[in-house]
């Protein structure tokens, strides 16, 4: 199991943010976290990447527990795509990208070649190679996203936390994105996502994490977990589910209505 | 990759502008050497330096152009050079760290600390050399302080260190004009005034050799940590993630950017601009990456205030302080900058 978190606790000062959740991930799994704001979604990726001490309970990466890990030997496990990027300095695409080799180089080091013409094949593979040497704030918030992508790939982790990962993006732009995750989790990655689209839970997700008041209210299969029940008590509105056929798949969508007043 | 390319050839170039304004700045001055004498003098202090006194020239110079080119000239050309190259990479350095581009090495109140230091030494009529140790110490001291007040604060560290960094500093400013006040008007307040805006006129080898030390001591980790200090532009959380040590790696950008800075205030007294402006015309020429950006601050800071002090010395009769100088060519082209620069740095 790449991943485990069994009966996680964790609290700022008396408040229990997350009250025992307990998930696992394998390698090649796509899990979406569903919940609404204020469910502990952050708090549980904060958890998971060593950035908070739990009170009760373990996360394990890999067999061992984050806290065993180095802080190194952590990054080669875990790579950790931020929500929004707000870089203070127009760092091109490609030395934003090099970034990701902060745990692979030594203090005194720097990149060299054959690790830059490894960020740029991996550039090429996303389809932004042509923004190499463009500064990173000169380019679409899609493209911003991809190339995170990128520096989370060349840091070479197993598993990826991805926070929100399309909340900034438009319409086309978060599809392409989604399906480059898809891609990468066939390849091997194991992805771990948040989302307040439960239709991008259906269409991506292998698995479900439904949190609501740092509980888990449901751990399984979109299809089966995704039920209207469960996404009227997790976000507190009416929700209709229904199948659409897209090509020759079938999905499963979602969407919320107002109750008619008799 | 041509970003890295472009990179190499301005570490290069600015290497050879360095070199020629270094040697150049020899000439300047009305005790006329000539060029091929500076270069045997200078050869010649070279090779003792190296063979331990064993390996001199044949002498052609006079004992009068030995004296101005090696006692007089090389010391203050070597500490322009080397005040120019730990202001900017300091600079540089504290700009990647802050994530701001308008932040310069006196943030956290090494340079008001070490005025307050050469200040009080001075009203209380210390040798030179002990208003050079005073400025350097409370320079460290002022620093020292602002971080302890940073990580004692409950507020997110960097902003928590800035504000500290302001209360300090205007904290030693008060002191300083205290001291002042204080001060004998005749003899004491002159020297401070002047210690306060800069100059290297008085500088001595030895004085040199007190503040090369712990420059050098600054300005080395921070050359070999350049790749590094570009992890600590972007958020800590990712930096983090990429198993970086951020407590540690800004732990040793604040003492090495203040040792370099305070060793070269308590030199030079407070000269303005040069950690702001070097990194912001070597971000035009080589980008945002610190890999390039801080030995192309380094060098080009070095051969700017060369520069700044030969106008000091050959504008007018008498010297100009060079705080002056460096905030009359630094501001209008920070300026320019400002403006001009506007389509390239968004930021």
């Amino acid at each position: 199991m790449q991943l485990e978190v069994s009966d996680l606790v964790f609290s700022y000062g008396d408040e229990d943010v997350l009250k025992g959740v307990s998930f696992c991930a394998d390698r090649g799994e796509r899990i979406a976290v569903l919940g609404p704001n204020g469910a502990g979604k952050s708090t549980l990726f904060r958890c998971l990447l060593g950035f908070l001490e739990p009170k009760r309970g373990s996360v394990k990466i890999a067999g061992r527990d984050v806290r065993e890990h180095s802080r190194r030997a952590l990054a080669a496990e875990l790579a950790y795509i931020p929500q929004s990027y707000s870089p203070a300095f127009d760092h091109t695409v490609l030395d934003s990208v090099l970034m990701g080799l902060g745990a692979q180089l030594g203090p005194f080091d720097s990149p060299t070649r054959a690790q830059t013409d490894a960020a740029l094949r991996i550039l090429n593979e996303l389809g932004i190679g042509a923004l190499a040497s463009r500064g990173c704030m000169r380019i679409s918030g899609g493209e911003r996203q991809l190339m995170l992508l990128g520096r989370a790939l060349i840091q070479n982790a197993h598993t990826l936390v991805m926070d929100e990962p399309t909340a900034s993006l438009d319409y086309g732009n978060s599809f392409r994105v989604m399906q480059r995750i898809e891609a990468l989790s066939a390849g091997g990655y194991s992805v771990i996502f948040s989302t307040h689209e439960p239709n991008q839970a259906f269409r991506y997700a292998t698995k479900v994490l439904a949190l609501k008041d740092g509980q888990v209210l449901a751990f399984g299969l979109p299809g089966q977990v995704l039920t209207p029940e469960l996404l009227q008590s997790l976000y507190g509105v009416p929700v209709a589910v229904t199948q659409v056929q897209a090509g020759s798949r079938v999905f499963s969508v979602c969407t919320p209505y107002a109750q008619e007043e008799n | 990759m041509k970003p890295e390319k472009t990179g190499r050839r301005c570490v290069l170039i600015l290497l050879i502008l360095l070199a020629a304004v270094f040697f150049l700045s020899f000439l300047l001055g009305r005790y006329r050497v000539s060029a091929l004498q500076t270069a045997r003098l200078l050869a010649d202090r070279a090779l003792a330096g190296i063979s331990c006194g064993h390996l001199r020239l044949v002498p052609t110079w006079t004992p009068e152009e030995a004296s101005v080119v090696i006692q007089i000239r090389l010391p203050r050309i070597l500490s322009a050079a080397l005040i120019g190259a730990a202001l900017s990479a300091a600079g540089a350095s504290y700009q990647a760290m802050f994530r701001n581009p308008m932040v310069s090495p006196d943030l956290l109140g090494a340079s008001t600390g070490a005025c307050f230091g050469a200040a009080l030494a001075i009203l209380l009529g210390a040798s030179y050399a002990v208003i050079t140790a005073g400025s350097f110490l409370f320079g460290l001291a002022a620093v020292g302080l602002t971080y302890l007040v940073g990580r004692l604060s409950r507020m997110r560290s960097n902003l928590a260190m800035v504000l500290a960094g302001v209360m300090v500093g205007s904290l030693f400013s008060a002191g300083t004009s205290f001291i002042k006040l204080v001060a004998d008007t005749n003899e004491q307040l002159p020297a401070i005034t002047y210690w306060l805006m800069g100059a290297l006129t008085a500088v001595r080898l030895d004085d040199l050799h007190f503040a090369m030390l712990p420059i050098l001591l600054g300005l080395i980790p921070l050359f070999f940590l350049r790749w590094r200090l570009n992890l600590l532009t972007i958020s800590e959380a990712e930096a983090r993630s990429m198993g970086v040590n951020t407590k540690l790696l800004r732990l040793a950008v604040i003492v090495c950017a203040t040792l370099a800075t305070a060793a070269s205030v308590s030199i030079s007294g407070m000269i303005g601009w040069v950690g702001l402006v070097i990194p912001h015309i070597c971000r035009l020429l080589v980008g945002q990456n610190t890999r390039f950006l801080l030995p192309c601050s380094l060098l080009l800071g070095a051969s700017f205030l060369m520069l700044v002090d030969d106008l000091a010395r050959c504008l007018t009769t008498s010297e100009i302080p060079l705080g002056i100088l460096t905030a009359l060519v630094g501001a209008p082209l920070f300026l320019y900058l400002i403006v001009k620069g506007g389509a390239r740095d968004a930021a």
